[in-house]
């Protein structure tokens, strides 16, 4: 651009310029760099710098004045967007991913809305964003790095504690793992007045308060996948965030909200990209809504405060009519729910003392085991179908060996004169023998109420879906009973495969009693198969029997463990 | 004592360079051969000459007035010879009528020493009723010499609607290398601490304050001592942060008050004077002095002998610059004012007036040259404005013709300041973009009022 020379001044200026900005944000990049080569190797090296000069080189020819002898990688602001970028990447992505991820970020990112300044999207989130819909895999394989195996990261699943989220030695991407080396280079970023405290703060809050309501971990959520980058390093990109005090902290929020969302709620395991690309496309509105009031505006900022107060009881009033409409309806349901439960149990099993949460192979069906005393008695599921004019709540009463013994059609709003026909001991009764094997058969052999065959064949429905819900159960393979009653007190130990090798238990017996199990040696998976295994141990515990079902999406690890427990007591 | 005070957001520290010249006492300079007084020195209608070329006039004589209209009086700031009234440019770049004033051969040391101003009176003597001093303020021909100009004897005309509590005595002084005030603060503050006790009875007010930022110790301590013998009289300590001499914002940070926009700090109780403007008032009404010569500040490291110096109105800033020794090095440009706010000329002939603050001599290295790069919304200069508007923001709606968006935004109520333009990593020019901004909006106004006449 031409050079203008002002008579109006200032005629002196601060030593700062576009260069020295962008070279300290490549500086403040380092400690997340020098962690990324430490935990993955040299070839994150590669990934870093590739990217990060592949993305100088192929700006040149866009905007050559950039570039000079004096700073032959030009004003780094390609360079640092391209070290971002680099950093974002998982440490097994091919060779090429630095490079078409530069081009994509300089090329679609940056020069598409006219270079450095005019664009709305931060270019590294852009590029980020093409190359995770294009290849997925080579964005989200990642590998730990103790052992360089695949393996999930803690967003997917994988279960570590803080202290491995704080230092980075966990999956991820490069240089997202390590929160210590990531403060390290906002507190320098800071100090240095390049970034606002605001944005990053107020995006960890967002999400951590967002995560919060949502009843996730807040603290996890903050420390965990690239929420931390991305609150130093992209959200606080000059070009696509607000300039304003309070549009920063709008703004910050905003993205931390969307991230957890978008984690929460969609297949995505991560949500930073699509929520602060979101974000970006905001920042001017935010500037304009969240323009500080001019000094002097006295009667605009008291407007302001009158109503942020009205604003903030207008939500509260919100917050507090959804809660109690939301206790009133739980309440509602639950009372409903219980009567319903307690008549079709009490109808079957007027002998039952307790009622215990069973497998269930089918989220939308709730089961449970009845005992009468500590002997398990039978089953109940419950689930809810859609009939004739809304969802209706069936119960459905089990016996030992899983075949129907009654249906109980609970809440509902079928037509008052013909709906409640299928409440009936004529239908209901036809239900009677039939278990999961012969599931099938019930839509020719039950005969629908003529004048309300939808709600009958609901109800039809829903027994089917109980007994389908059952149906694996069955087929497991379980020792029953548990002989603890002809053994001494001691300690038994016992072997049993499991999903991942042998499982060994070390059985205590006291009065007749199994009274504690403890695991001696395992290789189940952490966090899936050994959690599993102390639920089966409190289910035996609970049940003094080893008929007790497994854990759903580990049933080698809980069938492992029931054998090991077996062969304990058998080996005497 | 109260604690250090300042503005709550916003403002930029500033490399100071004070050490230069907060040092060297004032120094009254000779009269030079020959005067250009302006017979506009203030804001308002010019005066009318009521001497002739061929007259001979003294120091302190009154050689132009004007009866109709806001003005100051003008008078010679030596003795000599009128010898011509003529036009000549200023350092805004207008032109003005100016009383060529050359001196008598045979006389010397015209300028009144300042130890010919005493006894100084202190807190127990009498001040004249309020018509009286400004009687005599106006005939001194007293403006506001901290850069605005302003006829003091109208702002010490207090309106019935607006009462004034407090007077503020504006010491801060954050402009760069200028050591005016910092200096007059350390040799005159009895004067300055009497000036203001005139001001605070004149215009009925419970107390006054000296407010000075904190990079000025020796001025601190001055005024410190000095404000334990007034009781209605107070120091203020302020942070060293820029603009705190910006009214609005000195008035905010001694007091605590919000001026409302586009409001004067009259209509919060508040009258702000310039150090020297209070000095100048002791020397009008107790001593019956005119404003003949200013105290100003010639600095920068090109200077070969940098100072503070009491000189006649209507001295040349070549004579000026001479008389602190001439420039070491050849590279330099003439700044007249602070480098922040002042204005850059290469017309040595322009003449010293009541509101020439300094004459700063800037090297190469601290040049502002503005490049004008991109923008790259890094936000500095919306979190240095001290009126919180956002520059970026109204300097692209300036230049692209957007003027109803930038009045919108605020361009009007811009200080020009330049806080925005010193901190811009892209050095653009954004101050000079706010004056086009300014100045593209008061076209639009007079087209509105042309539409609809009221």
């Amino acid at each position: 651009m031409s050079s203008t020379y002002s008579s109006t001044g200032p005629h002196i200026h601060s030593q700062d310029s576009i260069a020295r900005t962008m070279w300290s944000i490549a500086v403040a990049l380092l400690p997340a760099t020098v962690v990324a080569v430490w935990l993955f190797g040299p070839y994150a090296l590669y990934l870093v710098f590739a990217t990060a000069v592949a993305s100088a080189l192929i700006e040149i020819p866009f905007d050559p004045d950039r570039f000079s002898l004096r700073l032959p990688l030009g004003d780094g602001s390609a360079f640092i967007a391209g070290m971002i970028l680099g950093l974002s990447l998982a440490p097994t992505s091919a060779w090429w991913v630095p490079i078409v991820g530069a081009a994509l970020m300089v090329i679609v990112g940056k020069y598409v809305f006219g270079g450095l300044g005019n664009n709305i999207f931060n270019p590294a989130l852009v590029a980020r964003g093409i190359l995770l819909l294009s290849w997925p895999n080579q964005i989200t394989r990642w590998i730990s790095p103790v052992d360089g195996a695949t393996s999930a990261t803690p967003l997917s699943g994988l279960d570590v504690g803080y202290l491995p989220l704080f230092v980075g030695n966990i999956p991820g991407s490069l240089g997202e793992t390590s929160v210590v080396a990531l403060l390290l280079g906002a507190l320098f970023l800071m100090t240095r007045g390049l970034i606002s405290w605001r944005v990053p703060v107020s995006v960890l809050t967002g999400a951590a308060v967002t995560a919060a309501i949502l009843g996730i971990d807040p603290l996890f959520t903050v420390l965990s996948g690239s929420l931390m980058f991305g609150a130093v390093f992209m959200a606080t990109d000059m070009v696509t965030s607000p300039t304003g005090k309070t549009s920063h902290l709008i703004y910050g929020a905003g993205c931390g909200f969307l991230t957890v969302v978008i984690r929460r709620y969609t297949a995505y395991p991560e949500g930073i990209t699509f929520a602060f690309l979101l974000m970006n496309g905001l920042a001017y509105l935010m500037d304009r809504i969240g323009a500080d009031p001019i000094f002097g505006q006295v009667e605009e900022r008291k407007r302001r405060v009158y109503r942020a107060v009205l604003l903030a009881a207008a939500v509260a009033l919100m917050a507090l009519l959804a809660a109690a409409g939301f206790i009133g309806r739980t309440l509602i349901a639950d009372r409903y729910l219980d009567a319903a439960r307690e008549r079709s149990i009490t109808g079957a099993y007027p002998q039952a003392t307790r009622v215990a949460e069973a497998t269930s192979y089918d989220p939308a069906v709730t089961m449970y085991r009845v005992y009468e005393e500590r002997r398990p008695v039978g089953y109940f599921g419950h689930t809810t179908v859609n009939g004739y004019g809304g969802p209706m709540q069936v119960s459905v009463v089990l016996d030992l060996d899983e075949s129907v013994r009654s249906v109980v059609v609970g809440q509902n709003s079928e037509s008052p004169t013909v709906g409640t026909e299928v409440r009936t001991s004529g239908f209901l009764a036809q239900f009677s023998g039939f278990d999961p094997q012969s599931r099938d058969s019930l839509f020719d052999e039950v005969e629908s109420i003529s004048g309300a065959t939808v709600s009958s064949r609901a109800v039809i429905r829903a027994v089917e879906r109980v007994l389908a819900a059952r149906e694996e159960a069955v087929h497991e393979d379980v020792a029953v009973g548990m002989p603890a009653d002809s053994l001494a007190d001691g300690v038994y130990r016992g072997s049993g495969r499991g999903y991942g090798g042998e499982i060994v238990v070390l059985v205590t017996v006291a009065g007749e009693r199994v009274t504690a199990i403890e695991i001696e040696d395992h290789s189940e998976t952490p966090g899936l198969g050994d959690s599993a295994m102390h639920t089966t141990i409190e289910r035996i515990l609970d049940a003094q029997s080893l008929d007790v079902d497994s854990v759903s999406g580990a049933t080698g690890s809980s069938r492992g463990l029931r054998a090991a427990v077996e062969a304990a007591l058998a080996g005497n | 004592m109260p604690g250090i005070r300042k503005f709550p957001i916003g403002g930029t520290h500033l490399p100071e360079n004070k050490d230069l010249t907060t040092g060297s006492p004032i120094r009254a300079l000779d009269p030079p051969a020959r005067v250009v007084i302006p017979l506009k020195q203030h804001l308002g209608v010019p005066c009318k000459p009521i001497v002739s070329p061929g007259e001979r006039v003294s120091v302190g004589q009154l050689i132009g007035a004007n009866k109709e209209g806001l003005s100051a009086r003008i008078h010679s700031s030596i003795r000599g010879t009128v010898t011509a009234i003529e036009r000549h440019s200023m350092v805004d770049h207008s032109e003005c009528d100016c009383v060529i004033i050359e001196r008598d051969q045979n006389t010397d040391n015209q300028t009144p020493a300042p130890d010919s101003r005493t006894p100084i009176k202190g807190p127990d003597a009498p001040v004249p009723d309020a018509d009286t001093v400004r009687e005599r303020v106006e005939e001194a021909g007293i403006v506001g010499m901290g850069g605005a100009a302003f006829p003091t004897h109208v702002k010490l005309q207090v309106r019935k609607d607006t009462p004034i509590d407090s007077v503020i005595i504006n010491g801060a002084e954050c402009e760069p290398f200028i050591t005016t005030d910092d200096r007059l603060m350390q040799e005159r503050a009895a004067e300055l601490f009497r000036g203001l006790e005139i001001i605070r009875i004149t215009v009925g007010a419970r107390t006054g304050y000296v407010a000075c930022e904190i990079n000025k110790p020796e001025a601190i301590k001055r005024i410190v001592e000095e404000s334990a013998r007034w009781p209605h009289l107070e120091a203020v300590r302020l942070d060293t942060r820029y603009p705190h001499g910006a009214e609005k914002h000195l008035v905010k940070a001694v007091l605590d008050r919000e001026v409302p926009i586009r409001q004067l700090p009259m209509s919060v109780g508040v009258l702000v004077n310039n150090v020297q403007t209070a000095i100048a008032v002791t020397d009008a009404v107790d001593h019956g002095i005119a404003v003949t010569s200013r105290v100003l500040t010639v600095s920068g490291s090109v200077v070969s002998h940098p100072g503070n110096f009491q000189v006649p109105l209507g001295m040349s800033l070549g004579d000026l610059v001479a008389a602190a020794g001439g420039p070491a090095e050849d590279d330099y440009r003439l700044v007249v004012g602070g480098p922040m706010t002042g204005i850059l000329t290469d017309d040595f002939s322009i003449p010293v007036t009541k509101s020439t603050s300094g004459v700063v001599l800037i090297r190469p290295g601290e040049y502002a040259d503005r490049s004008a790069e991109v923008c790259i919304r890094c936000g500095r200069c919306v979190s240095v404005c001290p009126m919180y508007l956002q520059p970026n923001r109204i300097t692209t709606f300036v230049r692209n013709d957007m003027t109803e968006e930038a009045e919108e935004f605020g361009v009007n109520d811009c200080i020009l300041c330049g806080a925005c333009s010193f901190v811009c990593p892209s050095r653009r020019p954004l101050l000079q973009w706010l004056r086009e901004g300014k100045a593209k909006s008061a076209v639009l106004a007079d087209d509105r009022r042309r539409r609809n006449p009221v």
